[in-house]
């Protein structure tokens, strides 16, 4: 009696834990498509001969992907993707001489003081074999200025029209003259040339058809997204080499890089600061370390009670210990700056800068703004790379003089959402202050545009989450957009950082080193300090 | 037989409508103004109605509520407001994943843990005996994604033996398995070894040993299948804690189970999924409660037939 | 009750009787775990009141020091530094007093609202019975750490809702017990008699039901402080719980998970602060179970 008691015990367990496996096997893709990197390696072939590489580039990325609909959003995480499968007329260079050559374009020019003219290459094939013409460019271009269509109006900012010439030729109408408008058409994704076709088609998901050297394969929510070598690529000359490139979503930073020091993946994005030894000490793997682009602030909403005061903003400027920031975040690798501008552009300024950490004067300045017993305000923050860690730092440094800080958290798409209504619409509450980041290496207006112009309601920057609305920035802003020569574009931006720094919307921390680590047998990998990495190129050789 | 299990269905069904309905009102109320969210800051009044209406969202409460669980019986529940995917597909993908860790962790907490019961329990007041219960003791006291950390340190860090997290072959279950079961395990052993002990009593044992029964066969032939009941009860108990200690194993460790999904889901406020992810997991630990009861029917012939007369 | 011999210059032996609190009490004695945990728990309780006096709080336990960041254990700060340089040994000394007083006032919350449910219940079965068992087994259905995510998504993340939503096991729990217990006396001649005297209903269940349901209870306490005061670390941990820069022990661990390979102590501090203080709480759980009712004990 008991033995069979015990019998069936034993036949239960073990059809159970059979059912078990047998669910977790046709549970999903998952399983299958994770990849761990593959052994297996094969030659490629290029024009310039047979590589040996491994067949599939493995990418260790810090978060995740949250849409491939490049009209409608610009996380750098996304736009890393674009650069993969779209291309754009012309192509920006990393070196920072900011000299740029032809993708699509073979040739632009300005035919008037309001006109550039684009030619196309010959023989440009989207990923379904349908030729890409200069109709695909008008209606890439006419998206973009239609906000129903696009949220990516401000990439634009400017043009007025666009005309076909011919098949392959099409006409830029500007507003004004605007020197750096051909950066423009450079850009991801505000710039990438979508297929008229596809969309037009009434396709599901008409973004996922490019010219560029890899397609779209699938998208696992919450581990990776693949992408196959297009084979059919237009430029035999510049085909893809790896058969596959996976971005894998490793939001744990110590998984990350313990994942790259195992070689699980071939390329460690953003490995943390206090990771950088462990690193380097890792066998056949390089780490690269160098000042980037991509700054951090403390932004205030103008439409907060406390913080439409300048001269509160001012003050907590004075209690910001920018240095102790540094230290706290990146273990003291960062660049401090004071200007609102993004390091690496030309006209930067590092000697702006006349709100300096100063807590007597940042007291004094306090009471001059009428907040002499201190105050209650909210802090909203991302809870993804080292934004919790300066907020809190924050939250200590405005104790000292009476600010009592919350710090709410909230997802990064969330708190981009939050931040750009001002209005947390969970609770009600109005944003006081926030923390967030702009990466630029192109154009002046990309901040002075996007961060700080407002001329209405409709026409206002992308990531002006301040609320700033002042006609001398926005009027300073159009002089450097319009200008004509290199002494008002240079004059007209140091005026304008100067003015920003009385106004002080924000408090710029530091822009964050540049760190990235990958297998030492990476090659073809076209790298930029701010982040929007090209990988199409890329590949681990082999032997 | 049949009509108990029946019966028990039916019972479920007020629980589970209770617990849908409080997690519905509670998320749409604190979900803000979906038709902003979804539209964005550019949409128009005219734009925002016509989708409010399109979502049903201008309907009152319990009306939304009706509509979503006949929905749910069909299997939709609807899509995610900020990326448009399908609520109950995500489920699904992710469901097998909590699945595998809960099982190999019950399977790993119970081959560790009733032998070491039955050892105990054998020896009985010995130092293996004490060693024994006190690293038992230690199991249940520690927190489980303490647990997880110290085993990446070890093995993962220090060693480098086994993945820190993600879900990429079978090396890769091993750590998160462990955390998870082995809170379990300590619960289990201690289980098992008052269980053993009780039954160890009972007369028969003693006239089976009279009678020079071998020990093993004493163990193994008279004690243990009477000292199951206990020990499924225990292990059916843990079987609805796995689901809480798996969210904390899975944020540990990454692992893409739907315990880390409805958390992630609760940061990114995605109000559909949430509440579908809740209601999904309330709808298993249901039927898990119920499985875990039929288990005992089938070891113990006595409550079977207390089921049967129930009907 | 127990009898004992008590010796007398008379040639009678005289017997007194102990109460069951004085019989407890020296069978716990006996239980060497069992003292080990009291005496730990007392000590937790010492520690709480003694760092909110001693320690001054915007100082010594949210006030950053970056130039001290990451330092490891030393002769200044015995347990290390964080990564703004607070002190870590300082901090989970302060930080016990969260977790006593969330887990202490959930589970006397939730003894409260339980026994009341369970002695409703119980006592008067039928539809109210059902009706209290269906909820509970909906509380069961949902594991209790998405209640508690739950009611802090709708609440906001505080101390206060952080004990709301931790209270519902132990009421769930408390429930169950005083139901089970109730519905075995209810049938008692005792109370059977006291209910024809005319007794109003809440005396019959507070003057005789209660005090049998007394044994599980205390056991429970115990046991579900231990539990709760896990439940609220891993809250902390998830980033739910007690808000920053507040030093609970969960939130310690998570902010200490980001240094885990070049500051491993950060990790390992405030997790053995927890598991200690639940450790002693089980034992003393285990030796009170087995002091209540000796005839359970092993």
């Amino acid at each position: 009696m008991r033995r069979k008691g015990l019998r069936r015990a034993i036949a239960l367990l073990a059809t159970v834990t059979t059912a078990a496996s047998l669910l977790a096997g046709c549970g999903g893709s998952s399983s299958s498509s994770t990849a761990a990197s593959t052994a297996a390696s094969g030659a490629s072939s290029t024009a310039g001969g047979t590589v040996n590489a491994k067949d599939t580039l493995v990418i260790g990325s810090q978060s995740e992907i949250s849409s491939l609909d490049l009209l409608n959003n610009d996380d750098q995480i996304n736009n890393i993707c674009f650069k993969l499968t779209h291309e754009t007329l012309l192509h920006f260079p990393n070196d920072g001489t900011g000299k740029m050559t032809g993708e699509l374009a073979k040739s632009y020019e300005w035919t008037d003081d309001t006109t550039l003219r684009y030619v196309l290459k010959d023989g440009i094939t989207f990923s379904d074999g349908s030729p890409m013409t200069a109709d695909d460019v008008k209606y890439t271009y006419d998206c973009l200025m239609d906000p129903n269509k696009s949220s990516l109006g401000s990439y634009v900012s400017g043009l007025k029209s666009v005309e076909v010439i011919d098949d392959k030729t099409i006409d830029f109408h500007l507003t004004e003259h605007m020197a750096e408008w051909p950066i423009n058409t450079a850009n991801y994704p505000g710039g990438v040339i979508i297929s008229k076709k596809a969309y037009e088609s009434g396709e599901k998901e008409p973004y996922l058809i490019g010219s560029g050297p890899y397609v779209f394969k699938e998208w696992v929510s919450g581990d990776h997204v693949t992408f196959v070598r297009n084979d059919n690529y237009w430029d035999k000359e510049n085909a893809g080499v790896a058969k596959e490139i996976t971005f894998r979503f490793m939001s744990e930073d110590s998984t990350r890089v313990i994942a790259m020091e195992n070689h699980e993946i071939d390329v460690c994005i953003k490995p943390p600061t206090n990771e950088i030894d462990n690193l380097k000490n890792a066998q056949g793997v390089t780490v690269e370390n160098k000042v980037s682009t991509r700054k951090h602030y403390l932004g205030f909403n103008l439409n907060s009670d406390f913080f439409k005061n300048q001269t509160l903003r001012q003050a907590v400027a004075c209690a910001i210990n920018r240095d102790d920031i540094n230290a706290a975040a990146y273990d003291g690798n960062g660049a401090v700056q004071y200007t609102d501008l993004n390091r690496g552009l030309p006209t930067f300024d590092e000697s702006i800068g006349s709100y300096k950490y100063d807590l007597t004067r940042a007291k004094e300045l306090m009471k001059e703004a009428g907040y002499e017993n201190g105050f209650t305000c909210n802090l909203y923050v991302a809870s993804d790379e080292q934004w919790p860690t300066m907020a809190s730092v924050v939250q200590a440094q405005l104790k000292e003089i009476g600010i009592t800080v919350n710090i709410v958290e909230t997802e990064t798409a969330t708190h981009k959402s939050i931040i750009k209504e001002g209005v947390d619409s969970s609770t009600g509450n109005t944003v006081d202050m926030f923390i967030w980041r702009w990466n630029e290496d192109m154009k002046l207006d990309y901040v002075y545009g996007d961060l700080y112009s407002w001329t209405s309601d409709d026409d206002h920057g992308s990531a002006n989450f301040y609320h700033l609305k002042d006609d001398k920035v926005n009027s300073l802003r159009w002089d450097i957009l319009t200008s004509e020569d290199d002494a008002t574009y240079q004059s007209k931006s140091v005026e304008l950082q100067k003015y920003l720094d009385e106004l002080q919307p924000e408090v710029v921390f530091c822009t964050e080193p540049f760190y990235i680590a990958y297998d030492s047998n990476l090659k073809g990998a076209y790298l930029f300090t701010g982040g929007n990495h090209d990988w199409s190129h890329a590949y681990v050789a082999t032997s | 037989m049949i009509k108990y299990i029946l019966k028990r269905i039916l019972q479920m069904i007020p629980a589970i409508l209770i617990t849908s309905l409080l997690i519905f009102v509670g998320m749409n109320l604190t979900s803000g103004d979906v038709a902003r969210t979804i539209l964005g800051d550019r949409a128009s009044e005219e734009q925002l109605q016509a989708k409010r209406v399109e979502l049903g969202l201008d309907k009152p409460i319990i009306v939304q509520y009706f509509n979503y669980m006949a929905k749910l019986c069909t299997g939709d529940l609807g899509k995610s407001y900020i990326n448009g995917k399908d609520v109950f597909t995500e489920f699904q993908s992710r469901f097998p994943n909590t699945l595998e860790l809960a099982f190999t962790a019950i399977l790993f907490a119970s081959i560790i843990s009733i032998p070491l019961g039955i050892y105990t329990a054998m020896h009985q007041n010995t130092w293996q005996d004490t060693t024994g219960m006190v690293a038992a003791l230690f199991g249940v006291s520690m927190p489980n994604f303490w647990l997880g950390l110290l085993l990446i340190l070890l093995f993962s860090v220090k060693l480098g033996w086994l993945p820190s997290g993600g879900k990429s072959g079978i090396t890769s279950i091993i750590l998160p398995a462990i955390t998870v079961g082995l809170g379990q395990a300590a619960m289990i052993a201690r289980t098992t070894r008052s269980s053993m002990l009780d039954v160890v009593r009972q007369d028969y044992i003693r006239t089976a040993r009279a009678k020079g029964c071998p020990e093993h066969k004493v163990i193994y032939k008279h004690a243990l299948g009477n000292a199951m009941i206990p020990i499924i009860t225990a292990v059916g108990l843990q079987l609805s804690n796995i689901l809480t200690g798996s969210v904390l194993a899975e944020t540990v460790f990454s692992w893409p189970g739907i315990g880390r999904w409805i958390f992630d889901n609760i940061s990114k406020r995605d109000t559909p999924m949430v509440t579908g992810g809740i209601i999904m997991c309330a709808i298993v630990m249901c039927i898990v409660n119920l499985l875990v009861d039929l288990v005992y029917a089938f070891f113990d012939p006595r409550i079977k037939a207390q089921y049967v007369k129930k009907g | 009750m127990a009898m004992v011999a008590v010796k007398k210059d008379t040639s009678e032996k005289v017997y007194k009787s102990r109460s069951m609190g004085a019989e407890t009490w020296r069978r716990l004695k006996k239980n060497k775990g069992a003292i080990i945990g009291l005496i730990f728990f007392i000590l937790l309780i010492a520690v709480t009141i003694f760092s909110s006096f001693y320690f001054n709080y915007d100082k010594d336990i949210i006030g950053q020091n970056i130039s001290q960041r990451l330092q490891g254990p030393s002769a200044q700060h015995l347990l290390g530094t964080d990564q703004v340089g607070r002190d870590i040994l300082y901090r989970i000394l302060y930080g016990a007093k969260y977790s006593l007083t969330i887990s202490c006032g959930a589970v006397g919350l939730g003894l409260i609202i339980g026994v009341i449910l369970g002695s409703i219940a119980g006592f008067h079965g039928g539809f109210i019975d059902d009706l209290i068992m269906r909820i509970t087994d909906v509380l069961y259905a949902v594991p209790n750490i998405m209640v508690a995510v739950i009611i802090v998504s709708l609440f906001g993340a505080s101390t206060l809702t952080l004990l709301i939503a931790l209270c519902v096991y132990a009421a769930t729990n408390f429930a169950r017990i005083t139901r089970a217990s109730v519905m075995t006396i209810r049938g008692e001649e005792y109370v059977e008699s006291a209910y024809s005297i005319g007794l109003p209903t809440w005396k019959i269940i507070i003057k005789h039901i209660l005090p049998n349901c007394l044994s599980p209870i205390i056991v429970q306490i115990t046991l579900l402080i231990g539990t709760t005061i896990i439940s609220a670390s891993s809250l902390s941990f998830l980033g739910i719980g007690v808000p920053a820069p507040a030093p609970e022990w969960g939130a310690m661990l998570s902010e200490g998970r980001e240094y885990m390979r070049t500051n491993a102590y950060m990790c390992v501090f405030p997790g053995l602060a927890i598991m200690f203080t639940v450790l002693a709480l089980n034992l003393l759980g285990d030796g009170l179970r087995d002091a209540i009712d000796p005839k359970l004990k092993r």
